[in-house]
């Protein structure tokens, strides 16, 4: 086979890619054989040093990068289109409704885990607070009256130590919930990014359909 | 050699043949054959790889009445061969170790 045999036949073989590439791997290949005959080799061998055509053009369109297939990449379509806009800014009362009350919706959410958390340690508060408070205050009411003020350090104490105890408790499930949070947050994040990588992949097959086409 | 390890090695050895001086395909294929065998089919996807890494830039010269690519490494290019040397060191001392564990073990 002689150079232009090679090239042709090259050129047929890569005709799926965009012209500029066809010719930059055309005059690569070309370049190839006039420095391998100018070194002394016949121009037959040096097209057959260069292996076979199949794999030249496998490896070329391979190795092509996607982006490159398309000739002139599809322009991406305006994503909105006139008579959607009009829809949607006539639609406004009804969707911009439906998003504030979603927003709302995860708002309240957002509050009733925050205010969980707060009621949890108040309560852990005031156990630890009126603990303290009634162990303290005792001696003031065993003047008047012993019994009472006896009474009342004990139940100090159980309310202390009940504290102390709920404390532990409260930590843990404050800590629990914030994961549980995080948690949630992230399976949003995971649904939305694989719904748009969906999207998009979709579009890319479009893409190669009208490349193909 | 690994088909793996030496893709990594063939982008670093055609940028090593246009350290000194500007080269073209033919000739970067002949400079490197004694050390590592680069086809014409593999030099071209490497070649633009680098190219649009900004790694080499590529400019035509007239020769014989036509026109030849020459490929002149940029300053990028320079980096990702010392980048390289650097992290040869880490490769040695792995293959210390793997000729250590093996080979040590048997005499």
């Amino acid at each position: 086979m002689n150079k232009s045999e090679f090239l042709n036949l090259l050129e047929s073989e890569l005709e799926e890619l965009p012209d500029s590439e066809i010719k930059k791997s055309l005059t690569y290949y070309s370049e190839m054989i006039d420095d391998r005959v100018e070194d002394g080799e016949s121009e037959s061998d040096a097209v057959a040093s260069l292996g076979s055509i199949d794999e030249i053009s496998k490896s070329v369109i391979s190795q092509t990068p996607l982006s490159e297939h398309t000739e002139k990449p599809v322009k991406q379509k305006n994503r909105f289109s006139l008579p959607v806009i009009i829809l949607l800014i006539l639609g406004s009362p009804i969707w911009l409704s439906i998003l504030l009350a979603l927003f709302s919706v995860i708002i309240s959410l957002y509050a009733t885990i925050v205010s969980i958390i707060i009621a949890m340690y108040s309560v852990v508060a005031a156990l630890l607070l009126g603990g303290a408070a009634a162990v303290l205050g005792s001696p003031i009411i065993m003047y008047t009256n012993i019994h009472t003020g006896i009474a009342l350090i004990g139940a100090g104490f159980i309310m202390f130590g009940l504290g102390i105890f709920s404390a532990y408790g409260t930590v843990i499930l404050s800590k629990l919930i914030i994961k549980f949070t995080y948690f949630i947050v992230d399976k949003i994040k995971y649904a939305i990014i694989k719904l748009r990588s969906a999207k998009s992949s979709q579009q890319m097959e479009g893409d190669l359909y009208v490349q193909k086409l | 050699m690994d088909a793996q390890l030496k893709h990594g090695l063939l982008e670093v050895c055609v940028l090593t043949a246009l350290f000194k001086e500007d080269s073209y395909g033919y000739r970067i294929i002949k400079d490197t054959s004694p050390y590592i065998k680069i086809s014409e089919s593999t030099l071209y996807p490497i070649l633009r790889r680098l190219e649009s890494s900004n790694y080499l830039s590529v400019y035509s010269v007239e020769h014989n009445g036509r026109l030849r690519k020459y490929y002149k490494i940029t300053d990028m290019g320079k980096k990702k061969i010392e980048e390289f040397l650097e992290s040869w060191d880490e490769v040695m001392n792995i293959h210390n170790y793997i000729v250590t564990e093996t080979r040590g073990n048997a005499e």
